[in-house]
């Protein structure tokens, strides 16, 4: 009877030690649900340059959705500055951009959201800049580089494992990329501006986190586009963008299954400017707004089905509101296979018809391909309009296409690269993003790849493979 | 004292074998043995996914595993209150009142039951038994099967016309339309249809069916596909046409509207030809419909269900509302149902041109133009049907043994049926729902059963791209009755089902995440223990071998030539090709390599069922079992027949088409066969 008793005692005792343990340590973390945002006093910074965004003196701070404005916790204290919040998928860490004094580089940090403790996970000699998770161990950042070659400098993007080692590039053309999120099929979706040979429009690209298959996900005529997307799981995409004219800044949404044509915006007839979105639900996204007559730009409730602006969740005057993430798990997205091969040292690169525009056809008969400094060579078509290329990894290029008297028929293209082994397709030249190939086989794959740059003593076509009708 | 004894040993052998697999020796051979079956490190060690949950027979089996209904195509009585559906795996019909949603009756039927057609005044039910070769006649008040029609090879889709005196059955396996007095129940007459058709449907004004097909029509090696819609005259009972839908195959099902100027079919657009290297951009498949114009010289326009970056895999049946405004498509690898405005579809035939027509059958995002909702469903959805008054549409999900009401106003399923299969999902029935299911490839693109229809092969050859872009072009394989077969892959390269279809099928087939191990695991007992072949009634219904396949027989096992001369234990036909499986299961050079191949051996395939499964060859330049030999085979590499006279070839080609299942030859001792078959 005793010995019943002691135990009993004894395991009430440690059953209390659990349940208090927990209730402490939950009460200093943030609640599933808190909203985390970048800080930066007003003084600081000059919103229409805000992007690539590296708030100097901001921190992350913590607020209640439901709590007063102005209230909140700053998660970031040890830091000079703190910016780009990004909530893991279980919802236990913040990865961010930091620099511990103002003279340090911005590098990529990792918040543990439990017990508030930091550490370092990039060692970079440039500063980093926007930064994500990857389904996997890995993260994705932004860092500038400059071609040794042509001086052109840009902003790649990188992806690292947790502990800092095995860095790569994944992008490589020239072009300032920034991280905007991760699709749920996988794919990093990219905030792309080119800047060589000239600065273009700023675009979103989608490709696979080793650096395959980049392609055009969404582009209009805007300015800039700011702010993280967000895709939740209706599908859709939120982000923010100027337009050129008025340079004002909305709220627009685009649709996962169609995004070249199907942008709503919610907020042109709302004045003022709204730097970021995240959508909450169907119904209530928060955004960063900045009011006609305020002098600052706040985190408010936004009715997506009202269009309207409701109340502030965070709106100090001393301070301007960005990049608000919600602190709750999340589906991860897929984690996509990695099909490059390192050690070789190109790509394959098909085009099954050069003459296929989204305009209709064209009557060029070769292509030229164009490196960073100069022409890599033309190449003839087959009699179908296909060409077969092995491109250099990891290295830039342009095409256009010709005509016999060797006139610019189409292009030059947006700049492609491939990956070491990836073999990469289109169907055309300025092709319409939705169309799929029709199912022939092209005449260039029955041939080995032309090697690029083209050797001008070799044939400008591939050689000859023996076709199996042709061998008995 | 005898049975405490045996408890006690049974408990130290298990103890031990826990022991042993936990910490000694035991436990390393087994990271060994499953490292080297699954071809990565981490695979979990659990005996039972790979020994258990793979058993095909025997008492484990019938313990693990769970007979389900799986509801396959449906019909309503003329006054709604009844809905019948067929339970292919349950080999029955059931009756479901529809006011109460309960299964009322239930009728054994033949077996895997595929289509039901109900009489006018709703007392007759007509169901087709594809592997018995037979319709039946069931009277509806009694239950009872009051006739069993003969048909031709495989009998699916069905239609009743002239006033119900005439019983059209589409012969889904001999490729042929059976037609059938009712009064008399025999058969009046044979029409040859596409390759492979299956579903048929009757114009409103009763004179024309047209029956779709799954198949390609023979063509040029590496050229373009296409399959054949057959249309019938049912005055004259004579094809009147035969349209053909290019770039086309896996066309299921075909329904008129209620005006009878449109007939719509469901189809699959493969990009077979094409290296599959951009699945981003729908370089693999994409899903669709046919809408043909019935009128004279009318246009056949093929439209996407697709949407970019979102595929609407496998469709099978369609349902178009009795006002003619909506048409419903049952995406059966999507788990949903596309919602199609017809009015919309009308006004883009109207206003494109030709050339936009054509270009949109490759185009994604001109579904937005028609598309108007996409309904998701349970597992699997098949068979659809309309209520007479149109307010609801009835969906058979397979793989779910459940019926969804969708109402036609609000496009919301209203309720959902429960059939009353087995409610837990065994492991072998987990795995075949994401065999069908397309959710595990990039943007959900392409099932296992999109190349792999039924768990058979779709008899076309894909350009992986593995290597290069224009080599190692493979025909696809099938899949049934593969558990003891191994290795998989052409290229003999795969030591098991779980390397088919673990890391590499994720890197160059489904382009995204691998399996999870416990779907891994579930997809593998699934394809060891869950398909068989369907009997091989068209070639040999009773074991019998004709006079010709007994003669082919002979040449098969052959060991001299006609000239007397001694064959080569290597090059003979039964060494290569053994019974059971009719495969050495080892790889073989037999003359086939093309300058595109990377490898010069190939997996000897298995021969079981192999009628209906060209094209033949690694790379499937062969279209036919002669090609192999008459076309391809010059030097006596693929066994000696050089010699043979052409009756001597047929013959051994009657007797190839005549191999049943693997089952059937369990016993046979082939130094016997050889024996008998070589006397003087």
């Amino acid at each position: 009877m005793k010995l019943k008793k002691q135990i009993v005692i004894i395991g009430l005792f440690v059953a209390a030690v659990f349940v208090g343990g927990y209730i402490t340590s939950c009460s200093n973390m943030p609640a599933n649900g808190t909203i985390v945002f970048t800080r930066v006093p007003v003084a600081n910074i000059d919103v229409e340059k805000a992007i690539p965004h590296l708030f100097k003196g901001a921190n992350l701070q913590a607020v209640n959705r439901m709590g007063k404005s102005g209230e909140g916790e700053n998660l970031t204290p040890g830091f000079y500055s703190a910016c780009s919040p990004q909530v893991s998928y279980d919802a236990k860490h913040i990865l961010f951009l930091g620099q511990k004094t103002e003279t340090d580089l911005w590098q990529v940090w990792e918040l543990n959201i439990k017990d508030k403790s930091t550490r370092q996970i990039t060692n970079c000699k440039m500063s980093c800049n926007s930064v994500c998770y990857l389904p996997g161990d890995r993260i994705a950042f932004s860092k500038k580089v400059t071609d040794k070659k042509t001086g052109i400098t840009s902003n790649a993007l990188f992806t690292i494992n947790m502990d800092g080692t095995k860095l790569q590039q994944i992008t490589f053309h020239p072009h300032n990329d920034f991280i905007s999120t991760v699709l749920k099929d996988g794919r990093i979706l990219i905030n792309s501006r080119q800047v060589y040979p000239k600065k273009g429009k700023v675009k979103y690209l989608a490709m696979r986190p080793n650096g395959t298959k980049a392609e055009l996900f969404y582009a209009d005529n805007s300015a800039a586009i700011y702010g993280q997307c967000v895709n939740e799981a209706n599908k859709l995409i939120y982000f923010t963008e100027q337009n050129p004219t008025t340079k004002k800044t909305d709220v627009a949404e685009v649709s996962y299954n169609r995004p070249l044509h199907s942008k709503i915006n919610y907020t042109e007839n709302i004045q003022g400017n709204f730097y970021w979105a995240l959508p909450l639900s169907a119904e209530k996204m928060i955004v960063s707004y900045q009011s006609p007559d305020s002098k600052n730009v706040g985190l408010w409730n936004f009715l997506q089905s009202e269009k309207k602006i409701s109340e502030p969740i965070y709106n100090d005057a001393k301070f301007d509101c960005f990049e608000p993430v919600c602190v709750k798990p999340f589906q991860r997205p897929k984690k996509l296979p990695n099909d490059i091969v390192m050690a070789q040292t190109s790509g394959l690169f098909l085009c099954t018809n050069i003459n296929f525009t989204e305009t209709g056809t064209t009557q060029a008969t070769k292509i030229e391909i164009l490196g960073l400094e100069k022409s890599l060579g033309t190449v003839d078509m087959e009699k179908d309009g296909s060409v077969f290329l092995s491109v250099v990894a990891d290295t830039p290029v342009r095409i256009q296409t010709l005509d016999n008297e060797n006139n610019v028929v189409s292009g030059p293209s947006e700049w492609i690269w491939v990956r070491p082994f990836e073999r990469r397709g289109c169907i055309g030249c300025h092709e319409n993003h939705e169309l799929v190939p029709q199912n022939i086989v092209p005449l260039a794959i029955n041939k080995s790849a032309v090697i690029i740059p083209v050797d001008s003593t070799n044939s400008k076509k591939g050689s000859e493979i023996t076709k199996v009708s042709e061998m008995k | 004292m005898m049975k405490k004894r045996k408890l006690f040993f049974l408990l130290l052998i298990i103890v031990v074998i826990v022991i042993g697999f936990s910490i000694g020796p035991a436990r390393k051979k087994a990271r060994q043995h499953v490292n080297y079956m699954t071809a990565v490190d981490d695979h979990p060690l659990n005996c039972l996914s790979c020994h258990l949950y793979t058993q095909r027979s025997g008492f484990l089996a019938k313990m693990i595993n769970a007979s389900y209904l799986s509801p396959y195509n449906l019909a309503v009585a003329p006054n709604g209150e009844k809905l019948f559906v067929v339970a292919q795996e349950g080999n029955a019909l059931l009756t479901i009142d529809t006011k109460t949603n309960r299964v009322v009756d239930k009728i054994a039927v033949g077996t895997q039951p595929h289509t039901v057609l109900i009489s006018k005044d709703g007392t007759r039910a007509f169901v087709s038994n594809e592997w018995d070769d037979t319709v039946y006649i069931i009277d509806l008040g009694t239950s009872e099967i009051t006739d069993t029609i003969k048909t031709g090879n495989g009998p699916a889709g069905m239609v009743l016309c002239n006033n119900e005196t005439t019983l059209y059955v589409v012969n889904s396996f001999s490729n042929e339309i059976s037609i059938f007095d009712l009064n008399t129940k025999k058969e009046r007459k044979r029409l040859v249809a596409g390759n492979n058709p299956v579903g048929a449907a009757l114009s409103p004004d009763g004179k024309q069916i047209y029956i779709s097909s799954r198949r390609i029509l023979p063509h040029k090696y590496r050229t373009p596909i296409s399959i054949e819609i057959t249309v019938i005259d049912t005055k004259t009972e004579r094809v009147t046409e035969r349209k053909i839908l290019n770039d086309a195959y896996l066309s299921e099902n075909v329904s008129f509207t209620p005006e009878g100027d449109l007939a719509i079919a469901t189809l699959i657009r493969p990009k077979n030809l094409i290296p599959s290297i951009q699945v981003e951009q729908g370089f693999m498949m994409t899903y669709g419909i046919a809408v043909m114009e019935t009128k004279k010289n009318g246009r056949i326009v093929q439209l996407l269900t697709d949407q970019p970056n979102s595929y609407c895999s496998d469709p099978f049946d369609i349902v178009i509302t009795p006002d003619g405004k909506k048409a419903f498509v049952s995406s059966s690898g999507a788990d949903i149902i596309t919602v199609i405005d017809l009015t919309k579809v009308r006004k883009l035939l109207a206003e494109s041109s030709s050339e936009q027509l054509k270009q949109y059958a490759n185009n994604l995002g001109v579904s937005s133009k028609y598309v108007i909702k996409r309904i998701s469903t349970g597992a699997n959805p098949k068979g659809m049907k309309a209520s007479p008054d149109g307010k609801y549409i009835y969906v058979a999900e397979r793989l779910n043994d459940k019926i969804s009401v969708i109402n036609t106003e609000t496009l919301d399923i209203e309720r959902t049926i429960d059939l009353g299969g087995p409610k837990r999902i065994t492991v072998a029935r987990k795995g075949r729902r994401l065999f069908n299911n397309a959710g595990h490839t990039f943007q959900k693109q392409y099932a296992c059963y999109t190349c792999h229809p039924d768990v058979g092969e779709d008899g076309l050859v894909y350009n992986m791209a593995g290597v290069g872009m224009g080599r190692n072009v493979t025909n696809t394989q099938t899949l049934r009755d593969i558990g003891d077969i191994a290795p998989y892959k052409w290229n003999g390269h795969n030591q098991s089902v779980y390397k088919q279809d673990g890391m590499r099928f994720s890197t160059f087939l489904t382009r995204t995440e691998p399996f999870a191990y416990d779907d891994l695991d579930a997809l593998v007992a699934y394809i060891i223990t869950g398909i068989k072949n369907p009997p091989n009634l068209r070639y040999n219904p009773t074991g019998k071998l004709t006079d010709a396949q007994e003669r082919g027989k002979k040449i098969f096992y052959r060991t001299h030539t006609n000239d007397g001369k001694e064959i080569p234990p290597h090059n003979r036909c039964y060494t290569c090709h053994p019974p059971p499986d009719f495969t050495n299961k080892r790889l073989e050079d037999v003359g086939s390599l093309a300058e595109t191949d990377d490898t010069i051996k190939f997996d000897t395939p298995q021969l079981n069922n192999l009628f209906n499964a060209g094209p033949y060859l690694h790379d499937g330049r062969a279209q036919t079992l002669e090609e192999i030999w008459t076309t391809y085979d010059h030097g006596d590499y693929h066994g000696v027949t050089s010699d043979m006279t052409k009756d001597q070839l047929n013959d051994m080609i009657e007797y190839l088409k005549s191999l049943r299942d693997a089952k059937f030859y369990e016993n046979v001792n082939v130094e016997e066969e050889v024996k008998k078959y070589n006397a003087k």
